[in-house]
């Protein structure tokens, strides 16, 4: 296998090669294509005369331009001694000098007041920085991309405050899941909105190179104009536009390997033989193995070596940007291209993006943005299991006594090599080469607008938004799979979505001081999803795979699907300032929600926050040190939908009822009685505090909120005998508060630099309030030796803690005992208590950037602390015993034999019959280095490159260091993580978590 | 561009009226079916559906099986069959049946009170039979409440939306029972155009048994005797064990004895089969779960006892070690090579018809008669692979047996005939033989609380009528 690995990364790196080698040649070839006119050179700096290396020298009309140098001089062959060159540098103000005749320019720019003048896009709209009054956090498209791996999700985790991001698995194109401030609702989603380009989109189907810019709205001062969208949190992507001036091609390409960072110490062939005798002593008194088998066991299979590969992963992005004065415009290709380290698992993704801005007049300018794109994620491995009857919970399981392959060159039927063997063992390897799942997406996002300025001050804003997602995934299980005779289905969905915003805005300044800005507008959104499933099992032929369903023996019943919602919102914002010093902000918005019944349809959203600048008080003038200060207060609400389209009807599912030997339909009530619903809403408060010391070099964000959520939608049981299990009600509160800080600062701004970025967010969920005391139970786990609930919602407890069974060491036969906590004696389920937490004390993330002449250091490290994770599959795998799965050495070497009472494993037998207990909790705290990089600016005017504007090379590493006490795999996982699951922090047979090497570069022409 | 702009604003102004949050969802609403008797029939499919994919889909076998003198249960199932009453993983099997059963129960209270609504759009009558189906289904589902958890909430089309409603006693429900039943024999067709649906006669079956668990003697053996005298069922003769398979098999539609069965199709599997079987690919041809099985064939004095030439014997039982003993048997009656999953499942059928009025003939007259001994003879002939209704040296002599000695001769010839399906724990239980058949065969001493099901906890922490300690069945 090692041979084969070593062998791929050739392949791979080949292969990348081949794809990159022409546009490393096409540069090098440019190099010769030079001309002769006038020279002119010179020096740029800024008004303190530091150079300012990097800085863009154009030639005004033409494509011809070069880069300062590290001293920050330049030369630059113009067109004629009447040039006007254009000087640019991020920061500083762009400056136009005209040649005239001088052979040597000194170019000094001054600093744009970067910063406090930085413009923040919010909801409908955008804010400088310095006149923001809600809780704004900004991502830096740098830092976005700096992690060239895994969903755009991943690049925000760690990066700001009040921002919880978790993996869900380690698979490829597997989904993250994001909390911004904690988990407001029981059944409705918990995660935030993603606004791309001013309307609601999907960020998996986004290319993290093509975003000009990310920010998280976290208030509700600043969510409220979502309203009902807005509870969770909001995230706004602005994608890249064209700028006037030289068109830029920029070319950017990297190569990564994945190795799955930790292999478990599982038992070798002899091991492996004496804990099956141990088990098989224990319980029929009799040995299976001899010790001539277990002599010439050999060295077996290490079912994870055979099935861990190390995994390529390339990521390149082409675009092409410019425009006159008048026309702009975008266009980018990406393509993500990465495979899992399990099996024949990949993922892939193709992205296309078009955007055009024409300014039809001064008054009229429309723009059209598009975008395409598709995934693919094939064979991709699904966690959780028993018994080996997943793929990774088998690969683990399968004893290293036998091999994928029989005698006879045939999948090794494992499930009946031993008679001890688990039934539910599947073969790994048949598994991986003969079933296969393909789940594909296409989304096409087709956004128009017109913007118009009949006056200076009014701005109207129409724009249209259609996405249009085809999803389809087939599934084929072949003929030569054990047991198989063959099964196959597809399944396909689409999901429309026409959205229309229509937002005016006025603005004004009046007796320059009072600045105000009003913002009204409608905005409408619709949905219809349909889906169709078919399926079919029983083939002659595998020639067909699942492409011939109507050739099965059996097919099954078809489904389809339909579901349409509608959402019509009004909405409104004032901003008023004064002097620079007083802000105040309001906004309201009322949506009305196709899924509640008559009468309940609308709700309402209004917030209001102030803020106050300090720091342009004359008597805060003596202290120069501070260059902004500012105190803020907000208060707004914000909803959620919560419940699915037609929970207040009363519909029929149909059904099958067989008479005879044919199908029926059935049409039957749900289990679910109807009721009359409103609203979940969310009250937020939040104080926070902006400094900004030594002219912006330090910058200090902190933030306090406090977030009830009232009306909780969730099910209320019912007895039984009624004939509906529940119905849906507004039930109950949970409040969420927490503190944050963003810590800036930029050291060292010499020929060194160095700037760091750090965060910190705590945050405290509680349910204050649930109906009629009802605990809420989240669905069951199950590994056969233990089913049991974990999760629970209690009234006074944070969400989803962990209910189970308090572990009291070992009894006089080896198996586990409980502590008897209501003391009747016996041990049942009323001995349940509170035996952990998934919800972490605080998550952090730190970041440091260094750069010293042509080269850039940088690091990321981000971190969780205090969240327990229940270890579900590290409880299967240890503690089931007599089914013959392989287990951990340290089962083996420290279970209970009385003579070793006080061991870490109990006795090796069946009849030890665990539950969900606090053995199983370990503290998931852990801190990670995320990325590491370094990083080359070619010097490319030196080097003479004319065509090439920049170019960087870089290598640099991801999770390479991981720091925790967790003891299985990997402490960044939650198995059922999502929108809504109530179970969390529970690592079930995950998909494993991989460490990748990259290397990349990146070209501007 | 103009056009765009135009039709933006067009869009916009399109969207400001309301009606756009409607919800027209494109399936049926509770509020406008009822109204054809299609949509009648679909209704009251409803509850076979529930009964066909929740309590006989598996559990209500399996618990069974798990509680018999014959055999054990498995795993999860093993701890029934130490007769101390059912530990929690059962007691939530139990729960789920419970709940179809009413899921079921609600669904036919739906279509009697919708039935009954002046606004039918129907024909005078034509719902007649479907009533009358609905009342089968009605008195069917608490028939099975009744044997299982004793008395229970009686939900009618009257308080079909009232959740608190305490538990009727036994008599209730059985007065229930009948009620519906009477209506039904009255009302429901001779011939239905599908097996799996009830006619009149299925209904008297149905009223036979009840009667009998109600020890309505005379009622019992009056309605069998309807039953045996239309002439409508037959025996299947049978000359080999594997001839029973033309009763039992997958692929067995229907049969001349069918009277009343829970049915599968490979589209609609049941799982009952999955739970019986190992990896014999003989019997069944994949995962199974062995969850009930004969722990040792020699050890087992019900079955050791079992005369080896009688071909039940050899149809029903298959010698598999699954690991336990290399004696271990398995059940083979219900078996699916080809994975179809199709075996119907069999809830009455004529043989146990002529052992229910056999048996209630016998009580009736306080002894057996001719006629009582010669329908169990039908049965034991057939059984040893003779024509039923041909006399035979085999025949047990009814000049030979008292009260007590056939109602133990009906109980073995019920045994022998109906093993492996769920009526043995049941006969044992109305026959008083239950506890001193567990200690004679087994050796252990059954608690009563394994008498009956307990009350779900789902039931009495919602249903302010009934009291988790007062009206708890014994033991729970």
């Amino acid at each position: 296998m090692k041979n084969s690995n070593e062998f791929k990364v050739q392949k791979y790196l080949f292969a990348w090669l081949r794809n990159v080698l022409p546009i490393l040649i096409f540069t090098f070839l440019c190099t010769s294509v030079t001309g002769q006119d006038t020279m002119v050179s010179g020096s740029v700096t800024d008004e303190s005369g530091t150079p300012l290396p990097g800085a863009n020298i154009v030639e005004k009309g033409t494509t011809n331009g070069v880069t300062a140098d590290f001293d920050g001089n330049f030369s630059i062959n113009a067109s004629n001694d009447k040039a006007t060159l254009i000087v640019s540098y991020i920061g500083f103000t762009t400056k136009e000098i005209a040649v005239n005749g001088q052979s040597f320019l000194s170019l000094i720019l001054s600093e744009s007041a970067a910063g406090l003048d930085e413009v923040v896009v919010i909801g409908y709209g955008s804010i400088k920085k310095k006149d923001l009054t809600g809780s704004v956090a900004s991502i830096r498209s740098e830092d976005i991309n700096s992690v060239p791996t895994g969903p755009l999700a991943r690049s925000i985790q760690g990066r700001a405050s009040g921002v919880q991001v978790q993996q869900n698995s380690g698979a490829p194109g597997s989904g993250m899941q994001i909390r911004i401030r904690g988990t407001n609702s029981i059944s409705g989603s918990n995660e935030p909105l993603w606004i791309i380009d001013g309307f609601p989109g999907d960020q998996n189907a986004i290319n993290a190179n093509d975003i000009e810019s990310m920010e998280i709205l976290k208030d509700a001062s600043a969510t409220a104009i979502y309203g009902s969208r807005g509870a969770n949190g909001v995230i706004i992507i602005t994608t890249k536009s064209g700028k006037t001036g030289k068109t830029k091609v920029s070319y950017e390409s990297s190569f990564g390997l994945q190795k799955v960072r930790n292999k478990l110490d599982l038992l070798n062939p002899q091991e492996y033989m004496r804990f099956v005798n141990i088990q098989q002593v224990n319980d029929l008194g009799e040995a299976f193995f001899t010790e001539e088998q277990i002599n010439i066991a050999g060295t077996g299979t290490d079912w994870q070596d055979s099935f861990y590969n190390l995994a390529p992963v390339k990521n390149k992005t082409i675009s092409v940007s410019g425009g006159s004065d008048k026309t702009k415009f975008t266009l980018s290709y990406g393509r993500f291209d990465q495979e899992g380290t399990i099996g024949n698992n990949k993922f892939l993704r193709n992205t296309l993006r078009a955007k055009i801005n024409h300014d039809i007049s001064d008054k009229l300018s429309v723009q059209l943005n598009t975008s395409y794109s598709e995934t693919k994620n094939e064979n991709e491995y699904a966690s959780a299991g028993f018994r080996g009857n997943s793929v990774i919970s088998a690969i683990f399981g399968a004893p290293p006594t036998l091999s994928p392959y029989d005698e006879n060159g045939e999948y090794r039927e494992l499930r009946y090599s031993y008679p001890f063997m688990s039934d539910g063992l599947l073969n790994p390897e048949a598994y991986i080469q003969e079933v296969s799942s393909i789940s594909q997406t296409r989304n096409n996002t087709i956004n128009l607008g017109v913007d118009y300025k009949p006056i200076k001050q009014l701005s109207i804003n129409l724009s249209g938004n259609y996405i249009n997602v085809d999803g389809r995934s087939d599934s084929y299980r072949t003929l030569n799979y054990p047991g198989s005779q063959g099964n196959g289905g597809i399944g396909i969905s689409n999901v429309k979505t026409i959205a229309s915003n229509n937002i005016v805005t006025y603005t004004n300044t009046l007796d320059s001081s009072h600045t105000f800005s009003v913002t009204g507008g409608v905005t409408y959104e619709e949905s219809l999803s349909t889906g169709v499933g078919i399926s079919g099992s029983g083939f002659l032929s595998d020639a067909t795979e699942n492409y011939a369903i109507g050739a099965a023996n059996v097919v099954g019943v078809p489904s389809s699907s339909y579901t349409k919602w509608q959402l019509l919102s009004y909405l409104g914002r004032l901003n008023y300032s004064f002097d620079n010093k007083y802000y105040v902000t309001a906004s309201f918005r009322s949506d009305g929600s196709s899924r509640y019944s008559e009468g309940n349809k609308w709700g309402y959203f209004p917030s209001a926050a102030v803020a106050y600048r300090i720091s342009e008080e004359n008597f805060m003038k003596n202290l120069p040190f501070i260059s902004n200060l500012k105190l803020r207060a907000g208060y707004g609400e914000t909803g959620s939908t919560a419940i699915a389209p037609y929970t207040t009807l009363n519909m029929l599912f149909t059904g099958k009822a067989i008479f005879g030997d044919s199908d029926f339909t059935t049409y039957e009530p749900t289990d679910r009685l109807p009721n009359s619903l409103r609203w979940e809403s969310t009250q937020q408060t939040n104080v926070g505090m902006d400094i900004s010391l030594f002219d912006g070099k330090i910058d200090l964000v902190a933030d306090y909120y406090i977030k009830n959520t009232k009306d909780l939608l969730n099910s209320v049981q019912l007895p039984r005998s009624l004939g509906y299990s529940y119905t849906i009600q507004n039930i109950g509160e949970v409040q969420n508060k927490g503190l944050e800080f963003q810590l800036d600062a930029e050291i060292l701004d010499r020929e060194l630099k160095w700037n760091i970025s750090s965060n910190i967010s705590f945050n405290e969920n509680k349910v204050v309030e649930l109906y009629d005391d009802q605990d809420i139970l989240a669905p069951g786990l199950n590994i056969t030796v233990i089913i049991d609930y974990l999760n629970l919602i209690r009234e006074g407890q944070p969400m989803n803690v962990f209910y189970g069974y308090q572990s009291d060491g070992y009894d006089e036969n080896g198996n586990y005992k409980y502590i008897d906590i209501d003391q009747s004696g016996d041990i049942t389920s009323d001995d349940r208590t509170y035996i952990g937490n998934p919800n972490p004390d605080f998550v952090y993330g730190f970041s440091s950037n260094l750069s010293w002449k042509n080269f850039d250091f940088d690091f990321f490290l981000q971190g969780s602390h205090g969240n327990d994770i229940y270890a579900l599959g590290m409880a299967a795998q240890t503690i089931d015993f007599g089914m013959g799965l392989n287990t951990l050495k340290d089962v083996l070497y420290d279970h209970w034999t009385p003579e070793n009472t006080n061991a870490q494993y109990p006795k090796i037998s069946t009849a030890t019959t665990p539950k969900i207990s606090d053995s199983y909790v370990f503290d998931g705290s852990y801190l990670r280095l995320k990325n590491i990089q370094l990083g080359y600016n070619i010097p490319v005017e030196k080097l003479g490159i004319p065509l090439l504007q920049r170019g960087k090379v870089y290598i640099s590493g991801q999770n390479l260091l991981t720091i925790t006490k967790y003891p299985w795999q990997d402490p960044e996982i939650n198995s059922f993580g999502g929108a809504s699951s109530l179970r969390q922090g529970i690592d079930h047979y995950s998909y494993p978590v991989a460490k990748t090497f990259t290397f990349g570069f990146k070209l501007d022409f | 561009m103009k056009n765009i702009y135009l039709a933006i604003v067009i869009l916009c102004l399109c969207i400001s009226c309301e009606d756009v949050l409607e919800e027209v969802p494109k399936a049926i609403a509770a509020e406008t079916f009822y109204k054809t008797e299609a949509e009648f029939e679909s209704a009251l499919f409803g509850a076979y559906r529930q009964l066909a994919r929740s309590p006989f889909h598996r559990n209500y076998l399996l618990i069974n099986l798990s509680q018999v003198d014959y055999g054990v249960g498995r795993g999860s199932y093993s701890s029934t069959s130490n007769f101390q009453g059912l530990d929690p993983t059962n007691i939530g099997r139990t729960n789920s049946m419970w709940s179809a059963f009413y899921l079921s129960i609600r669904d036919v209270n739906l279509v009697i009170r919708e039935g009954s609504e002046p606004d039918v759009i129907v024909e005078a009558n034509i719902l007649d039979p479907l009533i009358a189906e609905a009342k089968f289904m009605r008195a069917f589902n608490y028939f099975q409440l009744v044997l299982n958890w004793g008395g229970v909430p009686l939900r009618t089309e009257d308080n079909i939306s009232d959740p608190d409603v305490p538990r009727s006693s036994i008599e209730d429900v059985y007065a229930k029972v009948v009620e519906d039943l009477e209506y039904a024999e009255q009302n429901l067709p001779d011939n239905q155009s599908m097996t799996g649906r009830p006619t009149k006669m299925t209904a008297k079956t149905l009223l036979a048994d009840v009667y009998l668990n109600m020890g309505s003697w005379q009622n019992s053996r009056d309605k069998a005797l309807e039953v045996i005298n239309s002439n409508k069922y037959q025996l299947v003769n049978v000359s080999e064990p594997d001839d029973f398979y033309e009763i039992f098999g997958s692929n067995i539609i229907s049969t001349s004895e069918e009277i009343f069965y829970m049915k599968y199709n490979p589209l609609s599997p049941n799982s009952f089969v999955v739970m019986l079987h190992k990896d014999n690919r003989d019997y069944y041809y994949g995962n199974g779960a062995y969850a009930a099985y004969v722990p040792d064939s020699t050890e087992n004095k019900t079955i050791a006892e079992w005369d080896l030439n009688d071909l039940r014997r050899k149809f029903n039982l298959y010698n598999w070690d699954i690991g336990v003993g290399s004696k271990t048997l398995l059940y083979k009656k219900f078996t699916d090579p080809d994975q179809g999953l199709s075996c119907d499942y069999p809830i009455y059928r004529y043989a146990d018809l002529l052992l229910i009025y056999a048996e209630a003939d016998c009580r009736a007259n306080s002894g057996p008669t001719v006629d009582g001994m010669e329908k169990l003879n039908m049965i034991h002939r057939r059984g040893y692979g003779q024509d039923p209704n041909v006399s035979s040296p085999e025949d047990f002599n009814f000049a030979d047996y008292t009260e007590e000695s056939f109602i133990d001769l009906v109980l073995q010839e019920r045994l022998y005939e109906l093993f492996s399906e769920h009526k043995r724990f049941y006969d044992l239980k109305r026959t008083g033989r239950l506890k001193s058949t567990i200690k004679d065969v087994k050796g252990i001493d059954f608690a009563d609380k394994q008498f009956l099901w307990p009350i779900p906890n789902t039931e009495y922490e919602y249903n302010k009528a009934i009291d988790e300690v007062a009206d708890q069945n014994p033991g729970y």
